[in-house]
């Protein structure tokens, strides 16, 4: 039976839509923000184009997509070797490490709808078998990188609006704006991940795949809706 | 549509959207330093001339204000009194965002953009350090 797309990627399409509206309102209110200090020194108030271009923005918006991908990269990567007994986060203790062909459905083992990558073997195969944190892990360096680069700009132009000099970027990197900017999104990251491995052994929301079913024991790991 | 092209598109649309931030970052790196450099130049020369008036019209209003601030007297005579040490030779010039720093043979002047133009906040500075420069002539 076929369903109405907006049905089958109805979770897409919400965080999608969650993700747009909040973007737009960042953009919003940190241009009101923005303007607020800069009537604050005396400096000119700027336009919305002239501040979703600037690198007041660029930080903002990169230092939280870094540790989001961070923490999806560590999140995909670690859970291939470390488990969590109860977790349906986590694999059994048997299933730890990459595991074989026939388990992954690769190579002579792929299924006649499994993706070409999947059935190719050689370097498409491992590059595939590896693509989601590959591609997680190339966003968060990027987003890493720009926070820097827009980071220092930003950095560079109060310090110049309050008569300091800029400094350079490689400055920067060890600057505590930069580690602070950095770790206090790291922190909360990894709390919010540290909660859901932990809080879903012992609770349960009815429905969702990221619990168990709720009459499943604690100790049964690995169990989803 | 073919589902191995849909899948390759995903990673290659995250990708532009992190090199379209970068860009982003890197476009406020430098929105015309060599103007800056030109206005600090132009406020040495008209002082050096003896044209206060002129050297007044390129300080932005916050420092105008400031320097008319508390005893009589205009923006030209107030900065002529001031017997700023002559600059003439650019050193280096940073712009970022809306502010620029040039640096002269004989001064440090700072500068905010005003519209489309750069306007000085601050001139005859002098470096302490890690503190924010000692300046004969600044905004409020």
């Amino acid at each position: 039976m076929k369903h109405n797309p907006f049905l089958t990627n109805g979770l897409s399409i919400a965080f999608g839509l969650l993700f747009a509206f909040s973007l737009i309102g960042q953009a919003f209110s940190g241009l009101a923000y923005f303007n607020e200090q800069q009537m604050a020194s005396e400096l000119e108030p700027v336009g919305f184009w002239q501040y979703v271009t600037s690198s007041s923005f660029a930080v903002d918006v990169a230092e939280n997509w870094q540790s989001e991908f961070l923490q999806f990269l560590l999140f995909i990567w670690l859970t291939v070797w470390l488990v969590q007994k109860g977790s349906p986060e986590s694999k059994e203790i048997e299933k730890r490490g990459t595991q074989s062909d026939k388990d992954q459905l690769v190579r002579g083992f792929a299924q006649p709808d499994s993706p070409k990558w999947a059935k190719a073997g050689g370097f498409r195969t491992r590059i595939f078998s590896n693509s989601l944190a590959l591609v997680m892990g190339g966003i968060f360096v990027g987003s890493w990188l720009v926070q820097s680069v827009a980071g220092f700009s930003a950095f560079a132009e109060s310090q110049l609006a309050n008569l300091q000099d800029p400094g350079t970027w490689g400055e920067y990197l060890g600057s505590p704006e930069f580690w602070n900017r950095t770790l206090q999104n790291w922190q909360s990251e990894f709390l919010a991940v540290w909660s859901m491995v932990i809080l879903s052994v012992y609770l349960r929301q009815r429905g969702s795949p990221e619990s168990k079913p709720v009459g499943e024991p604690h100790d049964s790991t690995g169990a989803s809706n | 549509m073919d589902p191995q092209a849909h899948r390759t598109r995903a990673p290659l649309a995250g990708a532009g959207v992190v090199l379209a931030l970068l860009l982003a970052g890197c476009s406020s790196l430098n929105p015309g330093t060599s103007d800056a450099a030109d206005t600090a130049a132009q406020f040495h020369t008209a002082l050096s001339s003896g044209d206060a008036q002129a050297a007044c019209s390129l300080l932005a209003p916050g420092t105008v204000e400031k320097l008319e601030d508390g005893s009589d007297g205009s923006c030209a005579q107030k900065l002529g009194q001031l017997q700023l040490d002559p600059a003439s030779a650019v050193q280096q010039s940073q712009a970022f965002g809306s502010n620029a720093q040039v640096q002269l043979d004989a001064d440090t002047v700072f500068l905010t953009l005003s519209g489309d133009r750069w306007k000085i906040t601050a001139a005859g500075c002098t470096s302490r350090g890690e503190k924010p420069y000692d300046c004969e002539v600044e905004g409020g």
